[in-house]
């Protein structure tokens, strides 16, 4: 099983998926800035930018294909250029099995807290305060859907404050 | 997803339980009768050798010891691949890592590559941007650093100047689903 976690490495991660024969990669796209200087770009350019960056930055070999994409809440640090810029760069790694975890908002002015997450053990997250505080929007569903193709929400749950956890599938 | 995983209610992701609490690594490195490569020296090359190594310094190319324990310490900066028993690194690597036994990088370490070993330890703090190939039928279960706590659930609320990285303000956060 080969496991995507856009989040930096994390210990409780790594042991977790020990019990599994697994290849975790760990992207930490936090740590990478996707945005095109130029205040004047249009969302073109900056969609193209941000998948040259990603391309680059995701560390997939050319034959590597995830079954699951721990997405936690990074896709609410993105603007809709740069997730549909991620989408377009996960998609050649995806299969039709491929699963996703993401955190979601209930809505869009819902408040997100800034914490860096990890799983603890099958039934458990391990949730940190950020180190950096970085800009974010959260994104409603809809906006996901709309920009950020490569997956489809098959389960949401409620969660408390308006936050979302999606189960995903391509 | 994965197979072990409960079919719970549908709840709210929201009893945290006691922060993990940081216990010392019980990994163990043979140290004894190890070559150093000192704080002050530069090598640009292959570096290989039939005893165990530890690196203060900087290293650029390719370090191989096989049968044999590496050490990258905490000074260390090392961009080359890495091939030895047990890798233990405390400074700073970017390059890929190829441990026999076991690979550990440690809450100081900081490693940019791949690695490939039968054990890999993360420990609480470490900073880590690459694949990690384990096959956990040939390894015992890694040495964790933080342990599982069944303590009542405390509402942590972690300060604003807390810039740890480590696990001190942890929260478990039970996962709906």
């Amino acid at each position: 099983m080969t496991v995507l976690d856009l989040g930096p490495g994390r210990s409780s991660t790594l042991a977790f998926l020990t019990e599994f024969p697994t290849r975790v990669i760990f992207s930490d796209l936090f740590d990478v800035d996707v945005t095109l200087a130029e205040p004047d770009a249009t969302d073109a350019a900056r969609e193209e930018h941000a998948l040259a960056v990603f391309n680059d930055a995701l560390g997939l070999t050319r034959d590597t294909q995830i079954d699951v994409c721990l997405m936690w809440d990074y896709l609410h640090y993105l603007d809709r250029p740069s997730l549909r810029a991620l989408s377009t760069a996960l998609r050649p790694h995806l299969h039709r099995n491929s699963r996703g975890y993401a955190f979601g908002v209930l809505h869009a002015n819902t408040a997100m807290d800034e914490h860096d997450y990890a799983i603890h053990d099958i039934d458990h997250l391990v949730r940190q305060p950020k180190t950096i505080s970085v800009a974010h929007k959260p994104h409603t569903q809809r906006v996901l859907s709309e920009n950020f193709p490569a997956f489809t929400v098959i389960k949401g749950t409620l969660l408390r404050e308006g936050r979302l956890e999606f189960y995903l599938e391509t | 997803m994965f197979d072990k995983r409960k079919d719970n209610e549908i709840s709210q992701a929201s009893t945290p339980v006691e922060p993990l609490s940081n216990q010392p690594t019980t990994e163990t490195f043979n140290t004894r009768s190890a070559a150093v490569i000192g704080q002050t020296i530069t090598i640009k090359g292959s570096v290989t050798g039939d005893e165990n190594l530890t690196i203060e310094g900087t290293v650029e190319g390719s370090i191989d010891l096989p049968n044999h324990d590496l050490t990258i310490g905490q000074s260390g900066q090392v961009t080359a691949d890495l091939n030895a028993n047990t890798i233990k690194v405390d400074g700073q690597v970017g390059g890929d890592i190829n441990g026999a036994e076991k690979v550990v990088i440690t809450k100081s370490g900081k490693v940019k590559g791949n690695i490939v070993a039968p054990r890999v330890t993360l420990e609480d703090g470490a900073k880590f941007k690459g694949s990690i190939d384990m096959d956990p039928g040939e390894s015992a279960k890694p040495a964790l650093k933080s342990t599982t706590s069944n303590s009542a659930p405390s509402a942590t609320a972690p300060s604003s100047g807390n810039n740890s990285s480590g696990g001190k303000s942890s929260d478990n956060v039970k996962a709906a689903g």
